[in-house]
């Protein structure tokens, strides 16, 4: 059970490869410009079944996008603390 | 003892972060940690024999070969990523002692360490 935090843009070819390694009982959190993949229809496509999905509302509002546009629950900084306490690794 | 690992995928031509990896694995050897490298798209390129960083003016690779055979840190290669960029067997440098691995191996081989660390 791994937190995998995102935090390059979809432009970067490695952020989708790294989202793509995640499997059942992983998290994934989208900070800074990964964020942009919560606003993104395509990323359900290839986020496997059974894993958990976040963005950082902060980040998300700081590049002009509500909460509301998210396609993924947001979780604000407590949140990602949490998170990093519930994970047993962390690939970031 | 935990196990860290660092993923470079920028080119070591235009980028520090290869030479980073190593400069960062070099030094957990001091402390209660496991460091291995993970080379993936561009990143690739470091163990190609021919790749000489230093002729633009970047930091050259050779310069942590001592101490990639002092402590033998393992460092790892998508082989998907280096057909790609037409990196042969034989275009590898040996100090390197790189293992290949495959892409559809890349999630289990990731997940087995404690912490991850992209560069």
């Amino acid at each position: 059970m791994a937190l995998i935090i995102i935090k390059k843009s979809p432009r970067e070819e490695i952020s989708k490869r790294i989202i793509e390694l995640a499997v059942e009982g992983d998290t994934i959190l989208f900070v800074q410009d990964g964020v942009l993949y919560a606003i993104d229809e395509t990323t359900k496509e290839f986020i496997k079944s059974g894993v958990s999905v976040f963005a950082l509302k902060e980040d998300l509002e700081a590049r002009g996008y509500s909460e509301s546009l998210s396609l993924f629950p947001c979780i604000d900084y407590e949140g990602w603390v949490e998170l990093i306490e519930k994970n047993e690794k962390i690939i970031s | 003892m935990k196990r860290v690992l660092f993923v470079v995928y920028q080119s070591p031509a235009g980028s520090i972060w290869v030479n980073e990896a190593l400069r960062s694995a070099f030094g957990m050897y001091g402390e209660d940690l496991e460091p291995s490298i993970l080379l993936m798209e561009d990143a690739v390129v470091a163990v190609n024999k021919n790749t000489h960083p230093e002729n633009l003016g970047c930091l050259s690779l050779s310069m942590s070969f001592k101490y990639l055979e002092r402590y033998g840190t393992p460092i790892y290669v998508v082989k998907e990523d280096l057909e790609k960029r037409k990196i042969k067997e034989e275009d590898v440098e040996p100090t390197w002692k790189a293992k290949i691995i495959s892409q559809n191996e890349v999630s289990e081989f990731i997940h087995s360490f404690d912490r991850v660390i992209i560069f």
